[in-house]
């Protein structure tokens, strides 16, 4: 048996046996959506992180600096204070707000937050999360599909439908607790792949002397921040397009719920410094495994997004490689997993309960939110599929890009000023969430429009824009929910 | 190795290191439920 299997399949059999388990703690909704409002900070703290790092951080990024060199780390910059922000700025008043007003899922908090009676918050989010989210999960699955092909030489489609299959049962199976678990599990995994991959690699290559001397010899823009551009301003394109990643932490449902579901709110403050710690220990480590696939492997990839994979598979033993590809598939499935529940959050209790109010039991719930799991999986699993192989080596790079802006950009502005802004009106909160879904969709599609300034940044900042002005020439409702400052 | 670039990572990692602990004094009074 190829040791590489020892390793993968030993992981997804933990994973499994986490849902088997998970599943016995679960009698309602709130255990399916939130898991009871029960987690301790380092399963919210770690929790966090996996679900908010996904393929990107051991695919699609050591892909990018794998073709565009050091000059990455703008990105893994601007994420670090992204993190920094929201978990200062929103966990705590969120957790707190949230709970007080008994919101469930972030488009619950919109409406209760703004005393809306028309629905219209609820109705634009349910369409911004199950739009982007579709995307965010497709590009997941392709994830599956890369790590599959790449080390075990599977056709794209096979890993991608095995990939959805692990994700989906042990969802079905768990719910929310099972997501938070097996989070933890795999976020230290990951942390294991990003801090010793690189260091292997660097050790294996000579030393970092010998590590830089390749790079260069690959072309001295590898290691310059500004990717050897020159000129103010595309350099000053440059440090944006990375920054702006950090923009998309404020507006992202699956890790905004795991504020919602600690235990206790004083635990968020502990959560933060858990999450900060695991961000500067893994982060710095993710773009140099591109880099170190580039002085090992030199330039011609056919897909750059596979290079962690072959890293992995060139540097260390079958076992071992084995172990670290579970990683990369631990990123992608942490990732997946929590979108899901999220999206399925949205079907059945945005939708279903809040819309219809229907006369039902916790137990009947539980199985609509499992077939709505399904249900979103499928759509997901379709667009993977009919997307086809990537064509350009940047496909989950690029598809999280969108989702990442669309989600950060549509509720990451109107969640931060309703939260500490008590002149947020109702109004204002809305054209910021259509203003950033709509330009994240107009910059998508319009190079001319994201050559003068990169999509994320844009988007967040014309709904930002929105948000404040539209505010300031509204009234404020009577505002019973109030702000968490 | 580029001076600028070995001085804007670790750089912003420390400055990252110091901020994440002022946060977490910022929010001493603030998460109680």
């Amino acid at each position: 048996m190829n040791p590489l299997w020892i390793g993968l399949f030993l992981y997804l059999g933990v994973m499994l046996s986490v849902g088997i388990a998970a599943s016995r703690y679960m009698r309602s909704l709130d255990d399916f959506v939130l898991g009871g409002r029960r987690l301790g900070p380092w399963v919210a703290a770690i929790s966090e992180r996996a679900s908010g790092e996904s393929s990107w951080f051991l695919l699609g990024l050591p892909g990018a600096a794998y073709g565009l060199g050091f000059t990455e780390y703008w990105s893994v910059i601007g994420i670090g204070f992204g993190i920094l922000v929201s978990w200062t700025f929103i966990a705590i008043p969120l957790r707190r707000e949230s709970a007080r007003l008994g919101a469930l899922t972030l488009p619950d908090y919109f409406e209760l937050r703004f005393n809306d009676r028309t629905r219209l918050l609820r109705l634009v989010s349910m369409v911004v999360i199950l739009v982007f989210y579709t995307f965010y999960v497709a590009a997941q699955l392709h994830g599956a599909g890369k790590i599959l092909k790449g080390t075990f030489g599977f056709e794209h489609t096979t890993g991608i439908l095995i990939g959805a299959a692990v994700v989906v049962l042990y969802t079905l199976l768990g719910g929310f607790l099972a997501v938070a678990w097996t989070d933890l599990i795999q976020g230290l995994m990951m942390t294991a792949v990003a801090v010793v991959l690189p260091i292997v690699g660097i050790a294996y290559i000579g030393g970092f002397d010998v590590f830089v001397e390749r790079l260069s010899a690959q072309g001295p823009g590898y290691l310059e921040m500004s990717g050897g551009k020159v000129g103010a301003a595309v350099m000053f394109g440059v440090a944006v397009g990375g920054l702006s990643w950090g923009f998309g932490y404020l507006g992202q449902p699956h890790l905004l719920t795991r504020y919602m579901a600690i235990r206790k709110t004083s635990e968020l403050r502990q959560g933060g410094l858990i999450a900060m710690g695991w961000t500067l220990l893994s982060y710095w480590g993710a773009p140099l495994i591109g880099l170190v696939g580039l002085a090992l492997l030199g330039p011609d990839l056919a897909d750059p997004e596979q290079v962690m994979p072959l890293v992995a598979t060139t540097l260390l033993p079958g076992w071992l490689a084995g172990m670290m590809i579970a990683g990369a598939t631990a990123a992608m499935m942490s990732t997946a997993d929590s979108q899901l529940i999220v999206a399925t959050s949205t079907l059945v209790e945005d939708i279903y309960v809040r819309l219809f109010r229907p006369k039902t039991t916790p137990s009947r719930l539980v199985m609509l939110s499992r077939l709505a799991t399904i249900a979103v999986a499928a759509v997901a699993l379709t667009l993977a599929l009919t997307a086809g192989e990537d064509q350009s080596g940047g496909l989950i790079y690029k598809t999280v890009a969108y989702a990442w802006s669309g989600l950060g950009a549509s509720f990451g502005p109107a969640l931060l000023l309703g939260l500490w802004w008590r002149r947020t009106t109702f109004q204002g909160a809305l054209a910021g969430m259509v203003c950033g879904m709509a330009a994240t969709i107009v910059w998508k599609n319009s190079a001319a429009l994201s050559a003068v300034l990169d999509m994320k940044a844009a988007a967040f900042l014309i709904s930002l824009s929105a948000v404040i002005a539209v505010s300031l020439v509204t009234r404020p409702s009577d505002d019973p929910a109030g702000t968490g400052v | 190795m580029p001076r600028w670039t070995i001085l804007w990572v670790v750089g912003s990692w420390i400055v990252l290191a110091v901020l994440t602990l002022l946060a977490y004094r910022f929010n001493r009074d603030r998460g109680h439920d």
